[in-house]
């Protein structure tokens, strides 16, 4: 039988240096995202950050998940982390990157959290060509990033998105056949996939036992122009990076709320599939590039609310 | 470089400790809840044009009813003229009330009304007051209302000096009023603003003296009563037979230099503070709502609660926010107590 959790992606509350680092900003991101009926959070290195921003900004992690818990929410579910840099395609970059992930599994562990998401190959214009034989080596890197943090109990998944060298079918394909199916689960991401031009419902039933962990949110356009290509589709930055693709025709949001006029995805036909396969784990609602993050919440709390819990 | 797009931080190792998580969940053995949560609308929304109330077309309403419905509100409570403006994209009031039913509102709950002339204590201005609900009676017809809200003195600088003859000619004037909406089963309650001519305690007595029970009803704003210095629980205990709904907000501030007497618009322009009114659950807060909402649990309240944010976009705040951050507080303070 199914068990389907919902989780909160904070990411979108880090934009810019002053945000999401004051203990106010924190309570009210976390008491916004319970009241709307979600029970956990998704961190990542900046936006709320690991073992050591954490005790940094609340003493410790036990204080840190007092916190979270006085603001009505359960547990972290998830972490998307860089894993402190390094390649996937370099191979002599693997065993520092699996190293890093180490403490890094631990510590999420003590928070509740059951996976670590990442990206699996940096963006597409600094990947090129990207080739069968890169995605093998990028495998083998999560391969063994899984095996060290299975250790912990965590969940090592894979998240490509419309602008990272693993984006297309062929290639997130190519990625799951190569790597060790124990330790390298996939976290579908129904946007980046949709823009991707991948059917995330059709993929799911094709590759449901690969899929560990999901984040809902939707989109408007598919990138039906190569604009992944791009030498400037996107753009380091911090706290995080710039997504700068579509800005030729003006693009200013890819990413959309649940139930947007227009909206692309089909969440309710995805969500019957994970229902038929019994999926147990954390989806993660995203408000990536939301004008207003409290209103996002309230709409994607809306959505699931009257939307998918008929499903 | 395999760098996530969420961020790059670099991260190092450490250790935490571990723990049991507390697993929160709303107050248990649940009966049928006694009370519904309305939501008094002053909502404004990010848009290509900035911030704009949800009246600027059917997809911002669209926006609003789901974000009220996402973050568990039943019931709407519209001003007036922000009601008139969607019968206006819709072409009725039944029409709009089905548009906010399809996004899982339950019902408008109270109409807070405006124009009409509010020199209630002149009493050759009562005719017109009176043709004026009527007016409205008409417009709403089609929707069940509990009541028409409304602030039942011009503002403190317009009348005072406050004597017992105007304050026996406002009684006069909403008893009237009241007969009139009753004939529609629609209740008349006032809502004193902290700044209107009825403001101390005595001369909201004397109101309530003068008014008849069974047409003038009390809606009793927490946050304005306790900027006069009254406070709204000692309130609701004295009138809670003739108290048809609240206005839960909170406030930082009791007026204690004479606010309420700045002219033209206390609310916006008075010396204390640009922002008067906060949503609940903040550190500042004055009003004691856990007691309030004991007190309504004593006399087995039964019906519509309605939180109002009011200005909260002053400074730097938004309505989603505190929207949310008061929903909270309901679910996980005040509804512990009674719910």
């Amino acid at each position: 039988m199914a068990d389907i959790r919902w989780g909160y992606a904070v990411n979108q509350w880090r934009n810019m240096e002053v945000d999401l680092v004051r203990k106010d900003q924190f309570e009210s991101a976390f008491k916004v995202v319970s009241v709307c009926g979600f029970r956990a959070i998704e961190i990542t290195d900046s936006a709320v950050g690991g073992p050591d921003m954490i005790p940094a900004f609340f003493g410790s992690a036990h204080k840190f998940m007092d916190f979270l818990n006085d603001c009505g929410l359960d547990c972290v579910c998830s972490l998307f982390s860089g894993l402190g840099g390094g390649s996937s395609t370099n191979r002599a970059d693997h065993i520092r990157i699996a190293e890093f992930a180490r403490p890094l599994a631990e510590f999420i562990a003590e928070l509740g959290a059951s996976c670590i998401v990442v990206r699996p190959m940096g963006a597409y214009p600094r990947e090129a060509p990207v080739t069968a034989e890169k995605i093998k080596v990028a495998a083998e890197c999560w391969s063994k990033v899984g095996k060290i943090t299975r250790t912990a109990g965590i969940q090592t998944v894979v998240h490509p998105d419309f602008l990272c060298g693993v984006r297309d079918q062929t290639q997130v394909e190519q990625l799951l056949e190569s790597s060790d199916p124990e330790a390298v689960g996939l976290a579908m991401d129904t946007a980046e996939f949709t823009i991707a031009g991948i059917d995330p419902a059709k993929f799911y039933a094709k590759h449901h036992s690969r899929i560990k962990h999901l984040h809902f949110k939707d989109a408007t356009t598919a990138d039906t122009l190569a604009e992944y290509k791009d030498p400037t589709a996107e753009v380091d930055y911090w706290p995080t990076p710039l997504v700068t693709a579509g800005a030729k025709r003006q693009i200013e949001r890819w990413f959309y709320e649940m139930g947007t006029p227009g909206g692309l995805v089909d969440f309710p036909a995805l969500l019957k599939l994970m229902k038929k396969h019994d999926f147990n784990g954390w989806v993660v609602v995203e408000s990536d590039q939301s004008p207003h993050l409290e209103e996002s919440v309230m709409l994607n709390g809306w959505y699931r609310k009257q939307v998918l819990s008929k499903v | 470089m395999a760098h996530s797009r969420r961020g790059s931080g670099k991260t190092s190792a450490g250790t935490g400790r571990a723990r049991t998580h507390t697993n929160v969940q709303p107050s248990a053995n649940r009966t049928e809840p006694k009370i519904k949560w309305s939501y008094m609308d002053h909502w404004t929304m990010r848009s290509a044009r900035g911030w704009v109330a949800p009246q600027l077309g059917p997809k911002y309403a669209d926006r609003f009813y789901k974000a009220l419905v996402g973050v568990g509100f039943q019931g709407v409570d519209p001003f007036e003229f922000r009601l008139n403006a969607l019968i206006q994209h819709f072409g009725s009031a039944r029409k709009v009330e089905q548009f906010a039913q399809d996004r899982g509102i339950e019902r408008f709950v109270n109409v807070f009304t405006c124009f009409y002339n509010d020199m209630s204590h002149v009493r050759e201005v009562h005719d017109d007051i009176v043709r004026a609900f009527e007016a409205k009676l008409k417009l709403y017809e089609g929707i069940t209302l509990d009541s028409f809200i409304v602030m039942p003195a011009a503002r403190y600088w317009q009348v005072e000096p406050v004597t017992d003859e105007k304050i026996k000619l406002m009684a006069e004037c909403w008893n009237r009023v009241g007969r009139k909406t009753r004939e529609y089963g629609v209740k008349l309650t006032c809502h004193h603003e902290f700044y209107c001519g009825l403001h101390t305690r005595e001369e909201v007595d004397k109101f309530y003296a003068w008014t008849d029970p069974d047409y003038v009803g009390l809606f009793l704003d927490t946050a304005q009563h306790l900027i006069s210095g009254i406070d709204p629980t000692d309130l609701y205990v004295k009138y809670h037979d003739r108290v048809t709904g609240f206005h839960f907000k909170d406030t930082h501030y009791i007026d204690q230099r004479g606010d309420y007497r700045t002219p033209p618009d206390p609310e916006r322009v008075a010396a204390t503070t640009p922002r008067w009114f906060w949503e609940m659950g903040t550190a500042e807060g004055l009003v004691d709502f856990p007691k309030l909402v004991k007190a309504l649990k004593n006399f087995n309240y039964s019906g519509w609660l309605t939180v109002e944010h009011d200005k909260a976009d002053v400074g730097a705040g938004n309505y989603a926010e505190s929207t949310c951050r008061a929903k909270w507080y309901i679910d996980n303070v005040l509804s512990r107590i009674y719910a």
